[in-house]
């Protein structure tokens, strides 16, 4: 009996919680139904688009095969791939050294210095544009992938600073103790010693910014101006707009979906660390 | 000693040298164009002329500018009590116990992950589509016949489209920082509360928001800085000529790069554009400010 009346209240608890579940359950229907149908219609061709007709005459691999060479995709996929790598290792090799600096060693001028991160952190992107473009026509750059690519870099470093800072402070300080009793010097104890133990810090950080600077609009608009330069989001818009004229319907999905795929994927395997990094990037700071 | 200060330099010069080049330079340089009449982007400074507020004035009695003010306002407000009402919605029901709560977290975080060009992509060519879209077939077959026939992007309706799209994007991102909040807060408040008899509503006005107080200016902060940022959706969902969702950002955009549609209703003034940088840098300013003047005066109470 006693057993019975329990399960009873466990039931209607459970019914009660159900309103909880439906806003989640919309958003889920929808972002499912939305993706889904993307993908469903980048392999349909597109008079079945229209005629609502999904998938009715089988699979049509070749609209990614059109996107990837016809559009010019598949030079997009390479020039965010390139900019993605220089990018997040170049973040990494220079903000790495300058966290630890700023977070563990004491020495004069160390305010002023903390002051130029934080300032400079807080410029909108629309202020730094106009400058950067004449820089970069002065020093002959515009037209090449090295604007992009110094760029993405130097953008993320105070990010990378601030937020490599975080993880080195947790660290403890006997180790370069130790390293410094042994003999090792200072730069030889943080690339041998602290660089490897903060690897989990970085590497949430280079998958943030990965996605980062695969999603990257603004500058790329800007500063990849050609065809061969573009990244995959300027690509993809430039895709739209001649959509307009050409009517590739089912080829415009199939680049959306190569697009989309890199990032989701990434965050299907990773989403724990990637919340954790936003979630610890912008909580502590 | 001198052995640990060539050390430093070596560690911090690069990150440094990057703040300075690319961030401090450039803000001050945008800063002092703002007061000259610039006519390239590529001009010299020594061929800069100086007209001292006249961009100021020339840009603010600029119908466009002002448009692109009213839809900043727009995004800012509406948008904003949208976006962190519903991220605010979502992360309480995250907090309450329920099932599959990293799973939830990941799915309304998904948006901010994908590329905006390609989720707008999605929602223009999808979505607000009005042959195959989804929500015309979905209003079809619920026969709301008015909703079915909604021109989601017709000029007059495209602003409300992109916000919609732009709420779907956004809000997981502040959902993620308040349930971190939420998390923080201790549960043997709840608890007492609970004991006393509190009710769910009453729970989150008493103990939630006031707890909560530091990391919702903190989502404030951060939307003000995206909203005078709005680039991307305003010139994704700009494919007429109305203009209709220009913001400060976009009209800065055009004034100095002008190569996008609408560019000939504006003359070619780097300096308006430099001034157009700096008016949206005071606002994001001004709302910190006055942010921190409100919440701090309300602790001292």
């Amino acid at each position: 009996m006693k057993v019975n009346y329990k399960e009873k209240k466990c039931v209607k608890k459970q019914i009660r919680k159900l309103p909880k579940y439906l806003p989640l359950v919309i958003w889920l229907g929808f972002t499912v139904a939305m993706i889904g149908w993307i993908f469903l219609a980048s392999l349909s061709n597109t008079s079945e688009i229209y005629s609502g007709d999904i998938l009715g005459s089988g699979l049509h691999l070749e609209n990614y095969i059109n996107v990837m060479k016809k559009h010019k995709m598949a030079v997009y996929f390479m020039n965010s791939l390139l900019y993605c790598v220089v990018g997040c290792t170049g973040v990494v090799l220079i903000s790495a050294p300058a966290a630890y600096a700023l977070s563990r060693i004491r020495f004069r001028g160390k305010e002023i210095i903390n002051n130029i991160f934080v300032i400079g952190m807080s410029i909108p992107s629309v202020m730094l544009i106009m400058p950067l473009f004449k820089m970069a026509t002065s020093m002959n750059l515009i037209g090449s992938r090295w604007t992009l690519m110094i760029l993405y870099i130097c953008v993320n470093v105070p990010f990378g600073v601030f937020f490599l800072s975080g993880f080195f402070l947790t660290l403890p300080k006997a180790l370069e103790e130790a390293a410094e009793i042994d003999g090792c010097s200072p730069s030889k104890a943080f690339w041998r010693i602290m660089f490897p133990l903060a690897q989990p810090g970085i590497v949430t950080l280079t998958i943030f910014n990965f996605i980062t600077i695969w999603n990257e609009y603004f500058m790329a608009l800007i500063f990849a101006n050609k065809t061969e330069l573009r990244t995959v989001s300027t690509g993809l818009q430039a895709i739209v707009q001649s959509m307009k004229y050409s009517g590739d319907w089912a080829g415009l999905f199939a680049g959306v979906i190569i697009v989309f795929l890199p990032t989701f994927l990434l965050y299907i395997f990773l989403s724990n660390k990637i919340i954790a990094g936003v979630t610890g990037g912008a909580v502590k700071g | 000693m001198k052995k640990k200060k060539w050390f430093l330099i070596r560690f911090l010069a690069p990150a440094v040298l990057c703040m300075i080049v690319i961030f401090l330079y450039p803000g001050l340089r945008t800063l002092l164009m703002s007061f000259f009449k610039v006519g390239f982007i590529t001009d010299d400074m020594s061929s800069w002329e100086f007209v001292g507020l006249a961009n100021y004035t020339e840009i603010l009695s600029s119908p466009l500018f002002q448009r692109s003010l009213i839809n900043f306002l727009k995004i800012w407000l509406i948008g904003g009590v949208v976006i962190l009402g519903l991220a605010m919605f979502y992360s309480v029901i995250l907090t309450s116990g329920i099932k599959g709560k990293n799973f939830w977290r990941s799915v309304l975080y998904l948006p901010h992950i994908i590329s905006s060009v390609a989720l707008v992509s999605m929602w223009l060519q999808y979505v607000f589509n009005n042959q195959y879209g989804m929500l015309k077939g979905l209003f079809e077959f619920l026969h709301w016949d008015y909703m079915a026939q909604f021109q989601w992007t017709s000029p007059e309706h495209l602003f409300l489209a992109m916000m919609i799209a732009y709420t779907y994007a956004g809000v997981g991102f502040y959902m993620l920082i308040l349930v971190a909040g939420i998390d923080g807060i201790s549960e043997d408040y709840y608890e007492a509360a609970r004991i006393e008899g509190a009710g769910a509503w009453k729970k989150f006005t008493k103990i939630t928001v006031p707890l909560l107080k530091d990391i919702i200016k903190r989502c404030i902060v951060l939307y003000s800085a995206a909203a005078a940022g709005f680039f991307v959706y305003s010139t994704l969902f700009s494919f007429n000529t109305e203009n209709s969702t220009v913001t400060p950002m976009v009209y800065m955009y055009e004034v100095v790069f002008g190569n996008s549609a609408g560019s000939s209703t504006t003359e070619l003034n780097v300096g308006a554009g430099a001034t157009a940088g700096v008016i949206i840098m005071i606002i994001v300013l001004a709302v910190n400010t006055i942010l921190n003047k409100l919440i701090r005066s309300e602790d001292a109470e």
